[in-house]
């Protein structure tokens, strides 16, 4: 009973807080002179109006809710890591040269092989920041930010390099990857562009979920958050548990850069998944940490991405729009957790009183 | 041509008569100091206890809003005070979520960022003159071509660093204020034992983050660049995040770090000129990954203020 009163009340205050993000977006809109209304349906109609526009949601929520498990992950075990950008961007990297070096390969082997390499390759971005951690004291929050900066220029590296992955003279680029080493499309033959990659991402978060909440290793992980004294204690490594943290967190950011590239864009292009990263963060801080909301909060981010393409095009009103609610559903998460402490607390005590 | 060892590639090819040591302290001069303001504020934010990752957004729309007032004619000085103004006016509200409703501040941090960006956009997109201001960026003292070398002909903004600096160092370690500051951040239940309000001093201390970061707005959209355009900060804030751990949250050290990178920012965009024969993109990462190896060789028993992200509740 207590619970289920809890969770209403956490819900309506979530609402709220996404209610927040849109009035604070129609005010700006309003500011600007343009019609509230009609930007308000050009949102909805570019991520739910159609089915490539539902499309177009759901695998932008696949990239979001696999970066939002990995923070989540590196959060579970004490480390704030705000990397998700490049690992996103070099795991894709990696997902793509894998893939295109197997291509040759009967058909779902080069697709497998594309997303163990883009995992390895992202979680070889997060592990370096957790190696500098745990051997050299680096604050985890500085060195995956200043690892997001590298990662870039790597991937931009490597695209424009003719020994590496570059294509042609054109514009740097990798090659096309083919259909063996592509995410299948889940609807073929229909307008919507929906592939595994959106399984995939809700299996992850389901087994995340699940290891941490209910494995020995998970626990460890945990137990490390929460009192890293107590961890050693017990014989487990802090320092080699960072490490290994920050590798599942870089991987599943890795998978998130896969899912773009071997699931859409199907080429490796400079910057192709800039914002990505720090929006799927953004979807782990209003999940509050939990991996399972992280699920809905994607799919409203991934809502709000899509739906943003055709503000431009149809209202004239500038998708940077789209950063503004982002960021105002943020606030309203971060500025209600003590109303939402405090409401859960208060019917604690009211149940407490009645029991 | 001791200075370039340290740096083997580039030594291994390069056209030393393209080296033009002047030249490259001029830049590293500018591009450091416009990081310094900004990693100076969030050096108090920081020793009262207050980890402000919207730094990055304080700073864009500051820049922004150092812009808006040169285009309505305020000058470069109103445009300064304008910026000082709207940086004080976001850490308010930062403080507003981080102090009142203690909202977890790396959570407040991102929003602001985000909110910042997208406002700041939305603005130059529909002011696009912002992008030039014409003629009212801020002057040098020195005209360049004449005696001086490149290094001490800059800007005003650049100078300006120097009494910022050291004002900011009395401050903090040698006022009352200043030890009030640091007693918040490192231990605020004894703080508040003392008769100190843990949260008064704290707005204190992110307001004055709040108008240093809006003096580097300034010196980066009226005097780095004459004018505002879409996220131009693209990340410098978070850059003076790292220079504040790096100068291991003393106002001097972390001045110097912000200069540290700025020397490498200007190596990395002169290596061209000098005839280095390496990609361009991994020339680029070279300032990142220079912050990478010196915070790892450096940082070694340097420790953040204790109650650093935490926000003050008084035990009952």
């Amino acid at each position: 009973m207590r619970l289920s009163a809890n969770a209403v009340r956490s819900a309506a205050i979530s609402l709220g807080g996404i209610a927040f993000g849109f009035v604070i977006g129609g005010l700006v809109v309003a500011i600007q002179g343009k019609p509230v209304g009609a930007s308000l349906s050009a949102l909805i109609e570019g991520s739910f109006g159609s089915e490539f526009a539902v499309g177009n949601t759901l695998t932008k929520a696949a990239v979001l809710l696999l970066v939002a498990c990995g923070y989540i992950f590196a959060t579970k075990g004490g480390l704030v890591s705000i990397g998700a950008e490049g690992q996103l961007h070099v795991g894709g990297l990696c997902g793509a040269a894998a893939a295109l070096a197997t291509t040759d390969l009967p058909s779902p082997l080069p697709a497998i092989i594309g997303l163990l390499g883009g995992f390895v390759g992202g979680g070889i971005w997060g592990a370096i920041a957790g190696w500098l951690r745990a051997k050299r004291g680096v604050n985890v929050v500085i060195s995956t930010l200043l690892l997001n900066y590298i990662g870039l220029r790597l991937v931009e590296f490597a695209i424009d390099s003719k020994s590496l992955l570059r294509d042609g003279d054109a514009e740097p680029q990798s090659a096309r990857i083919a259909q063996s080493g592509r995410l299948w499309r889940l609807l073929p033959g229909t307008t919507s562009t929906v592939h595994l990659g959106v399984i995939l991402a809700v299996l992850f978060a389901v087994a995340i979920w699940f290891v941490l909440n209910r494995t020995v290793p998970g626990f460890r992980v945990r137990m490390l958050g929460l009192n890293p004294a107590m961890a050693s204690r017990v014989g487990v490594s802090v320092q080699s548990m960072s490490v290994r943290v920050m590798f599942v967190s870089g991987g599943l950011g890795g998978l998130a850069g896969c899912s773009l590239i071997l699931g859409e864009q199907f080429r490796v292009t400079p910057g192709y998944g800039v914002g990505f990263g720090f929006a799927g963060i953004a979807v782990a801080l209003i999940a509050r940490a939990n991996v399972l909301s992280a699920i809905p909060a994607s799919m409203l981010f991934g809502a709000i991405l899509a739906g943003g393409n055709l503000l431009e095009a149809k209202v004239q009103v500038s998708n940077a729009l789209v950063s503004v609610i982002q960021g105002s559903i943020i606030l309203a998460a971060a500025g209600t957790a003590l109303l939402l402490a405090r409401t859960t607390r208060v019917v604690a005590d009211l149940e407490e009183a009645a029991a | 041509m001791n200075a370039f060892m340290i740096h083997p590639f580039v030594l291994a090819a390069f056209d030393a008569s393209a080296v033009n040591l002047s030249k490259l302290g001029g830049q590293a001069l500018r591009l450091g100091v416009l990081i310094a303001f900004v990693a100076l504020g969030e050096t108090v934010s920081q020793r009262a206890g207050v980890i402000n990752i919207g730094i990055e957004g304080v700073f864009l729309s500051s820049a922004c809003a150092a812009a808006v007032a040169a285009y309505l004619g305020w000058g470069v000085w109103g445009g300064f005070a304008a910026a000082m103004v709207c940086g004080m006016a976001v850490m308010a509200l930062i403080a507003l979520l981080v102090l009142v409703l203690k909202a977890d501040q790396i959570v407040t941090g991102f929003g602001v960022n985000l909110v910042t960006l997208g406002i700041t956009t939305i603005v130059v997109k529909s002011v696009p003159e912002l992008n030039s201001v014409d003629g009212l960026t801020i002057k040098r003292p020195f005209g360049r071509g004449g005696w001086l070398p490149d290094l001490f002909t800059q800007k005003v903004s650049v100078f300006l660093i120097v009494p910022v600096a050291a004002v900011l160092w009395f401050v903090l370690m040698r006022t009352t204020w200043g030890l009030r500051v640091k007693s918040v951040g490192e231990a605020p239940a004894a703080a508040d034992a003392a008769g100190l309000s843990v949260n008064r001093v704290r707005f204190q201390a992110m307001l004055l983050c709040g108008l240093l970061a809006g003096m580097g707005g300034a010196a980066l959209s009226l005097g780095q660049a004459p004018g505002f355009t879409e996220n131009m900060v693209s990340g410098r804030g978070f850059i003076a995040l790292v220079a504040v751990i790096f100068g291991r949250w003393k106002p001097v050290q972390v001045v110097l770090g912000c200069l540290f990178f700025g020397l490498f920012e200007a190596l990395s965009l002169q290596a061209s000129a000098w005839g280095v024969d390496l990609p361009s993109q991994l020339v680029n990462a070279v300032p990142y990954v220079a912050c990478l190896l010196a915070l790892s060789i450096f940082l070694k028993g340097s420790t953040p203020p204790a109650a650093m992200a935490k926000p003050f509740e008084r035990k009952r």
